[in-house]
């Protein structure tokens, strides 16, 4: 299927690792030019040597107001026109709700939050002038079925389906969609770091933990950043025009609501 | 019904008008003792008189960390406990996602989404000592069905449901229940300001606008607040035990989704 976005541009949150890779790598192989962002330069050389093409890395840190702004501004520069904007963050800090104080609170809605809707108020404007644009928004399961231990970020992604949503119907008639993708657990570094704590067994190597937790995924396997990538990129399609304001699932049959 | 909540306390946030004193007048009937909050002085006097018995009011703006530490402390020296709390604010400012900055975000989540959190991070640990409280947070269908023009509310509002219930599981089996209140279009002070507004008639009075946006809604009237005190009340008896992390509509059949 000719998705019908080759030459279009696409500015990719946290993308030199994990999820925003699988979308940058995925909109690359589609003929998009992508620009990768992430805080290690080293991480981000190696993802834009292997994406390839003209891709380039800009190192910075999506939850400072001032990394953003120049972020946009390299990113512009390079692509000329930016028609397709992933956001992305690192997950805020675990820990159960009442051990987090109100300055915990700021700072996941500075990283999490602000940074997404941030980059939309940029984004959104000239989407909106030339007619055409995709925002996809990366979410987390959680935002539908709250995940144990992880209170801020269940409350900030759950509340940026509200923002994005609101959005997304603004600007509906323009030509621009806005959608979010609600991952499961996918094998990212992230992942195979914590999925020992998360079967409750820190004796476990990385490998063990990882193959134990994928047993309790309906599956009985993670999710691959390449099947991840390829949802992102069908709803960055021409094809996908009229899907907008969606929260989408791509779990492995994680979250057990029906609708 | 007895709901067996007879000599709870019960501290109601913003609850001098509209919905909250509505939850306040149901609570006293079932013979609890109540402390409302307001900004304004006069109209919590007039509320403490109409709401008779030993009813206080307390002083507090609940977007303010300070007032939120000192009315929390005030209502537990002045009822001796808070075993009931009912989390309340005014709506965040209205218009399109597209006009608001940053900073309209940052008020609005100390507004909507910490004020919630604060009190219910004071609240919950008395609560789990003693192995019974409720906590009612009075939401909005906003939360459910994104309401145009109302992307501040509809983000952080969603925020607040994804924060308690998280909270919800934590303490579900301490005997303390956390639930959402979404409330559709009430006969309110608030709703009457905005009647104009919301079925763009600017030639009618309040009054008419009001009559006429009644007849929107499938019942072809609005909520009384009685009638949403009344839910509160449930959800706060013993008999509603086995609730929790649930948002329940309450709003004359004007939601359209089946879930």
């Amino acid at each position: 299927m000719d998705l019908g976005i080759k030459g279009e541009g696409a500015l990719i949150l946290a993308s030199s690792r994990g999820l925003g890779f699988g979308c940058a790598k995925a909109l690359a192989d589609e003929g998009v030019r992508v620009v990768l962002n992430g805080l290690s330069e080293e991480n981000g050389r190696k993802a834009a040597k292997a994406i390839g093409g003209d891709t380039i890395f800009v190192a910075a840190n999506v939850s400072k107001p001032e990394d953003r702004a120049r972020l946009w501004d390299e990113a512009s520069d390079h692509l000329g026109e930016i028609s397709i904007l992933v956001t992305n963050a690192y997950g805020p800090k675990a820990g159960k709700f009442v051990d987090r104080n109100n300055e915990d609170w700021r700072e996941a809605f500075e990283q999490t939050f602000v940074s997404a809707i941030d980059m939309a108020y940029r984004a959104a404007p000239p989407m909106v002038e030339r007619g055409w644009g995709r925002i996809i928004n990366i979410s987390s399961m959680s935002a539908k079925e709250p995940s144990t231990n992880t209170p801020l970020g269940n409350s900030l992604k759950a509340g940026l389906l509200g923002a994005f949503g609101t959005l997304a119907r603004e600007i509906a008639a323009k030509g621009v969609t806005v959608n979010s993708l609600l991952p499961g657990p996918f094998d990212t570094d992230l992942l195979r770091k914590y999925a020992k704590y998360m079967v409750n067994d820190e004796s476990l190597t990385d490998a063990e933990g990882v193959a134990k937790f994928a047993e309790t995924v309906p599956a009985k396997r993670l999710g691959t950043i390449e099947e991840f990538g390829a949802v992102c990129a069908f709803l960055c399609s021409r094809q996908a025009a009229y899907m907008t304001a969606q929260a989408i699932s791509v779990d492995g049959a994680v979250v057990r609501t029906m609708l | 019904m007895e709901l067996g909540i007879k000599g709870e306390s019960a501290l109601i946030l913003a609850g001098s008008q509209g919905l909250g004193f509505g939850c306040a007048r149901a609570l006293i009937g079932e013979g609890v003792k109540v402390a409302i909050t307001g900004r304004n002085a006069e109209t919590g006097a007039k509320a403490v008189a109409a709401l008779g018995g030993d009813a206080i009011f307390l002083k507090g703006d609940v977007a303010s960390e300070e007032d939120r530490a000192r009315v929390f402390a005030e209502a537990k020296e002045k009822l001796g406990k808070v075993s009931i709390l009912v989390t309340n604010a005014g709506g965040p400012p209205t218009g399109p996602f597209l006009g608001m900055s940053l900073d309209d975000w940052r008020a609005a989540f100390e507004l909507s989404l910490l004020s919630a959190v604060d009190m219910a991070r004071a609240a919950a640990p008395d609560m789990v000592a003693a192995e019974w409280g409720r906590i009612v947070n009075i939401s909005s269908i906003s939360v459910k069905e994104t309401t145009p023009n109302a992307p501040l509310a509809n983000g952080l509002k969603t925020a607040v449901i994804g924060a308690f219930s998280t909270l919800a599981r934590e303490i579900a089996d301490k005997g303390v229940t956390v639930n959402h209140i979404l409330p559709g279009p009430f006969d309110t002070d608030l709703l009457r300001r905005v009647s104009r507004d919301l079925i763009q008639r600017p030639d009618l009075s309040e009054e008419e606008a009001t009559v006429e946006f009644a007849k929107h809604g499938p019942m072809k009237r609005l909520g009384t607040i009685d009638e949403f005190g009344s839910l509160c009340a449930y959800l706060c008896s013993r008999k509603a035990g086995y609730i929790t992390a649930q948002s329940i509509v309450m709003d004359g059949g004007h939601v359209t989704s089946l879930y």
